[in-house]
């Protein structure tokens, strides 16, 4: 369940999907000869009329029986009720047709449309088309907004004849009735948060809560329990897969689904990896790679604030407990002014806002780690809903033991935690339609990893590393959000952070890097919507803070590039501190120029990315100021009933790494690196649950930041803004969503990422490795196929299964056969047999299986499950070694096969 | 050609990931165990020459038993002429060189070689020529008096080369070395490495001790204290240091834990094949400022 701002609710989105509602003010109706026109020229509106209630005509017999297809056009009087006081019938379709429309149009209800003054009566064009395909199939002219299944709560079966009752936002309410498979659908429901009622004699009736997002279907599962029995609903949210229309791609992922994905821990983020344009990361490594962007490049966010991390040690899970995850937004590329700071991808993690009425509470634990959500509400009438998380690894507790005799102890730790505190309805458990939102979102997450070694035995031959290795990384995040109407059409959403980065490197006594940022952010954003074609949004993205460091080496830094014997070695360290200011500022639409507003959506934008860093111990800026302006444009279009036309292109700037930004005197020369980014692409539904989506996309890069060539001492520029890259590709994701037993979808990624440090130049920068012509190398995580299919199956008596099957080509790495032994430093200089990331490892192949069931009782639910990784035991290499002197090669290969138990269960009091 | 902004995170999380995989790696042939032609260590005597002061250079190699050597050449050069593999060899020098057949060649013929070779930096080619090597006379010219006191390192090149068959070139060793020359007041000089003790036993450098089947001994290296020297640090004040230097362990058969052992904690533990052997463990010492030794010791297991 995803959560939308009210402002972006558009009642034309729904209504064109089926009827290609067009409305018209009365006096443009006038010119189009509906002969409705009010006589004297009316006021300009502030907000058009917004359809809270839609039926469906009936299709006549006549015409079924004929076979025969229509549509009527049809002019609405809506008077200052929202009710329709007058039908007129503009196009006529005969075969019984205009009296259904203009039967089930008299039953239509609206929200007013509202000039300056208040409600008043408009007319509007209206049309109802009547298809045979669409009503035995599902399909045609709308997509279903809101569909369900219910099921007997104690066999499982599907119950036909459930009264369905729906209420929307701004009064909407809808009824239907289950079919012979327990199954309805409605079409035309506004976004926002709904309440589902169901009930059957002899059943206990059940009733959810969730959210209709414009743009994407919301499934709903309900489990009556019979008379007498348990009395407690299980209810399943799912948010189906769609591409809603802001962005040119996105990748709204099913929570309920990607949480059964074998090999993801039950952790919904680690599911990214099985998306189109995500390349595989080495295992254990959670790095996100997207379309061929660094890993650093790809931006993360919670709740639209953007944190260091998304993933604990070891990348294998994300620094957000699951239960508290809603949706996780992943945009490879495309995206909108709305994100920036970032060249690569950007992954969007939303938390829940629902709050149950009772409290609520679950339990995981697996091999890594055990923890907890408890959720619930309080305060008067139940108006603040409070939810609270934590989890804790255990990992460091079990591994002493197993390297106690040796002396040597390795820890690796994690904590997180989060803290979710909203005024809600207390009717709905969900953030309120009619008041301002107000919550308040605290989090943060601790890892630590420590090897101590006995004192009296070397790690090496370097005496200034003799000691213990430690490195830990911290956030802390509070997050203060408001989002305020002060009008129907005007909308201003705020969120204010305050937050702490640390990190810190520790090796023997006088190896020690440390970093604190505290930073405060503050993000706003004006939503004005003066009609259905057009929705404008300027915002404030800021963020602003102090960045402090402290490094201490034994060596130092600038004699790297000359022999540095250890015996005549100084001790180097530096500090710093001073500020950041990145006082973005950007606008973007969503125009809809077209009668049918979702036939063509524009979306352009543009940011103004920028940065200055100070530094307390010299005057002026460190860096800076940057400004640079990011135009952006994406543009969709409806081509077809069912299909979608997309295409995006944008600029994107990225400001300098924190340790790029500092040098020990003098102002840092660099600028931001930048990234222009071009996509194309189809979106095909085939149906109520399949679909397709295809894009292509290049992304040309320019002022990397790399090395300076010419770096000799620490008075030099460290970096310099002369690299380029290029990435491109093709992405398809064809995909089923969940129906009652199965889902899956199968992802496809063709693509290609090279880079160039020093364009024309034969020899790398740093060792001095050949390039191949041009100086273009592969991108080090280039990977041409990747290959991933998922599915799963619900089988009888609450068993699940689920696989994943993966191949992806090999990464590239650099082959070194022999080297030159460098007597004084007891080191090989590899000789290099190809040119930098001229060869491959071997493909990747694994497949991934978990099985697993539900144990439903009175009061809590118990889910086992046993996830088998690499089933087919395949050997994959992660990582190329050599021997001491490059003479052999060898595989760091990828997990065995492991069968990883675990469980959750959940509570309800 | 990693950017350095992104090695460290990707080095450390695959140093995590071996971690996270839990998994002891691939086999691959450790750096203590001696199969194959080797070099194991050099140095100049003296260690730390001045401009024009002559000195030999000095070679350890292991040659497995019934090996042959084919020879070892030797070149020098200033830091200026050389490059990160050492001191750059023409490739035709180095063919001529690899190609050449003493015995069977005229005076003359030996002559042009030679002179090609000088000229090309050759100052060794063992067992025919010794090696040995004179830095220049104006190898500080340019240098200010504190510079020239901390010196420019010099490289030392060598190819050792296995006696006979075609593949001998490629089964070549090349090693290099950097030689000090200076003109510090004090300048440094090699360690002495007299022996060994077993088990708190003494032997003496070339000696041989007897060992039970699988038995682990500590060895500890006799090795004179460490050398205390001035330092000139970046603000040109003198400091007065001393040495940290470390051992780097081979043997023949057996097994070490660690291979290398650091100042003060110099003893290493090797454990002895769990079978009759008969072969030799090795030191090597450094002093971090260029000087070297080593030390060889017979084992016997019975």
């Amino acid at each position: 369940m995803r959560r939308r701002r009210a402002g972006g609710r558009r009642l034309a989105a729904a209504l064109a999907a089926i009827l290609a509602a067009a409305p018209a003010r009365a006096g443009e109706a006038a010119e189009g000869g509906t002969g409705a026109a009010p006589e004297e020229e009316a006021p300009p509106l502030v907000a058009e009329p917004k359809l809270v209630k839609f039926v469906e005509a009936d299709y006549p017999e006549e015409a079924r029986a004929e076979g025969v297809e229509g549509s009527v056009r049809l002019a609405l009087t809506v008077d200052e009720n929202g009710r329709v006081a007058d039908v007129e019938v503009l196009r006529p379709a005969g075969h019984g047709f205009d009296e259904a429309a203009v039967a089930a149009a008299r039953q239509l209800r609206f929200e007013p449309a509202r000039d300056a003054e208040g409600p008043v009566a408009v007319v509007i064009e209206f049309e109802y088309r009547f298809s045979l395909r669409a009503r035995e199939g599902d399909e045609g002219a709308a997509p279903v907004d809101l569909a369900g299944l219910i099921l007997d709560g104690t066999s499982g079966a599907p119950l036909p004849g459930v009264r369905v009752s729906v209420e929307g936002p701004a009064g909407f309410t809808a009824e239907t009735t289950t079919d012979a498979d327990g199954r309805w659908a409605l079409r035309g429901v506004p976004p926002g948060g709904v309440t589902v009622r169901a009930a059957l004699a002899g059943h206990e009736p059940g009733t959810v809560s969730t959210e209709v997002v414009e743009g994407q279907r919301t499934d709903v599962t309900l489990r009556l329990d019979p008379e007498g029995g348990d009395a407690d609903a299980d209810e399943t949210i799912v948010v189906v897969y769609e591409a809603p229309e802001t962005v040119v791609t996105r990748h709204t992922i099913s929570i309920d689904d990607i949480r059964r994905v074998p090999g993801t821990f039950g952790d919904p983020v680690r599911v990214i990896q099985s998306l189109p344009g995500a390349a595989r990361a080495p295992f254990g490594t959670g790095m996100l790679v997207i379309r061929g962007a660094n890993p650093e490049d790809s931006a993360v966010y919670i709740d639209g604030v953007r944190v260091p991390l998304i993933y604990h040690l070891g990348g294998y899970e994300s620094v957000i407990n699951p239960d508290l995850v809603d949706s996780v937004d992943y945009l490879p590329g495309g995206y909108g002014a709305r994100y920036g700071r970032s060249t690569g991808g950007v992954v969007d993690v939303r938390t829940r806002t629902d709050y149950p009425d009772r409290l609520h509470g679950s339990w995981s634990t697996d091999l890594l780690d055990s923890g907890g959500l408890l959720a619930g509400r309080v305060g008067r009438r139940g108006r603040v809903g409070v939810m609270a998380a934590g989890r804790r690894s255990y990992i460091d507790a079990i591994l002493p033991a197993f390297t106690r005799d040796s002396g040597f102890t390795v820890k690796p730790r994690w904590y997180d935690y989060q803290l979710r505190v909203d005024r809600i309805d207390p009717e709905t458990g969900t953030i309120p339609e009619d008041r301002d939102e107000l919550g308040l979102f605290v989090f943060g997450f601790q890892d630590l990893l420590q090897a101590s070694t006995p004192a009296d035995v070397a790690q090496g031959t370097d005496p200034d590393t003799q000691g213990d290795l430690g490195t830990t990384y911290s956030t802390h995040r509070a997050v203060l959000h408001h989002a305020h109407d002060f009008r129907s059409d005007l909308r201003l959403e705020t969120s204010l952070s305050f937050g702490v980065d640390g990190s810190s490197f520790l090796l023997g006594d006088t190896f020690r890097v440390d970093n604190r940022t505290v930073t405060a952010t503050a993000r706003s954003a004006l939503i004005w919507s003066p009609g259905a074609a057009l929705e404008v949004e300027p915002g404030l993205d800021f963020i602003g803070g102090t960045w402090a460091f402290e490094a201490s080496l034994p060596f130092d830094p600038g004699s790297l590039a000359d022999y540095d014997p250890i015996g005549e070695r100084e001790p180097w360290s530096a500090s710093g501190r001073g500020t950041l200011w990145t006082p973005d500022l950007y606008v973007e639409a969503r125009v809809r120029p077209l009668a049918d507003r979702d036939r063509l959506l524009l979306v352009p934008g543009v940011r103004l990315a920028t940065l200055v860093v100070g530094a307390a111990d010299r005057e002026g800026p460190m860096l800076g100021p940057l400004t640079d302006l990011d135009p952006r444009l994406a543009v969709r279009v409806l081509a077809l009933p069912q299909g979608t036309f997309k295409a995006g292109a944008g600029v994107y700037h990225q400001p300098p790494m924190p340790f790029e930004a500092w040098r020990p005197e003098g102002r840092v020369e660099l600028g931001q690196e930048r990234a222009t980014s071009y996509e194309i692409g189809w979106e095909q539904r085939f149906g109520p649950a399949v679909d397709a989506d295809l894009s292509l996309f290049y992304r040309a890069m320019d002022d990397l930041i790399v090395s300076n060539p010419d770096f000799a001492s620490t008075t030099d520029a460290f970096f310099r803004n002369q690299g380029i890259g290029r990435a491109y590709g093709a992405e398809l994701i064809l995909r089923h969503a969940r129906t009652d037993r199965f889902f899956g979808w199968v992802s496809y990624t063709l693509s290609r990422s090279e880079r160039n440090d020093d364009p024309g130049a034969s020899r790398g920068l740093l060792r001095g490795d050949d390039l191949s012509e041009g100086g273009w190398y592969l991108f080090d995580f280039d990977q041409t196929h990747i290959l991933t299919a998922v599915a799963g199956y619900s089988l009888p008596h609450d068993f699940e299964v689920s696989g994943r099957v993966q191949y992806v080509t090999g990464n590239p790495y650099t082959p070194y056969s022999g080297g030159v032994y460098d007597v004084d430093q007891d080191f090989w200089f590899p000789y290099a047999t190809g040119a930098y990331n001229s060869e491959r490892m071997p493909d990747f192949f694994a497949l991934d299986l978990r099985a697993s069931r539900l144990f439903a009782f009175r009061r809590w639910q118990l889910e086992a499950y046993l996830d088998l990784l690499n089933l087919v035991r395949g050997t994959n290499p992660e990582y190329v070694v050599y021997n001491y002197d490059y003479s052999e090669q060898a595989w760091i290969r990828g997990l065995p096969f492991v069968p990883s138990p675990g469980f959750e269960a959940r509570f309800a009091w | 050609m990693s950017r350095p902004r992104r090695s460290p995170r990707t080095g450390r999380i695959a140093g995590l990931a071996l971690l996270a995989a839990g998994c002891g790696g691939p086999k691959l042939s450790q750096s203590w165990q001696l199969d194959r032609l080797r070099v194991l260590g050099v140095r100049a005597v003296p260690a730390e020459p001045r401009p024009g002061e002559t000195v030999a250079l000095e070679r350890l190699l292991y040659l497995p038993a019934g090996a042959s050597l084919g020879g070892v050449a030797w070149f020098a050069c200033l830091p200026e002429n050389a490059d990160e593999f050492g001191c750059p060899v023409d490739p035709d020098l180095q063919a001529a060189l690899e190609g050449a057949d003493p015995e069977s060649m005229s005076p003359e013929e030996l002559a042009a070689l030679y002179e090609q070779a000088v000229a090309a930096g050759l100052v060794g080619f063992e067992p025919w020529l010794a090696p040995t090597w004179t830095p220049p006379e104006d190898a500080l010219d340019g240098l200010d008096a504190r510079e020239a006191t901390e010196g420019v390192s010099a490289l030392v090149q060598l190819v050792a080369l296995p006696g006979g068959g075609d593949d001998a070139a490629e089964e070549a060793e090349p090693a290099y070395k950097r030689v000090p020359v200076s003109l510090a007041a004090t300048p440094n000089h090699n360690p002495v490495l007299a022996g060994f003790e077993v088990d708190g036993e003494a032997v003496e450098a070339g000696g041989t001790v007897a060992v039970g089947p699988g038995e682990a001994v500590d060895l500890t290296p006799a090795l004179d204290d460490p050398e205390e020297y001035v330092y000139l640090d970046s603000a040109g004040e003198e400091e007065t240091r001393t040495e940290e230097p470390y051992l780097t362990w081979y043997a023949e058969g057996g097994a070490f834990d660690q291979p290398f052992s650091l100042y003060p904690y110099t003893t290493a533990t090797w454990t002895a094949p769990d079978r009759a052997w008969e072969g030799w463990v090795v030191a090597v010492a450094r002093d971090r400022r260029g000087g070297m030794a080593w030390a060889s010791l017979r084992v016997s297991v019975e």
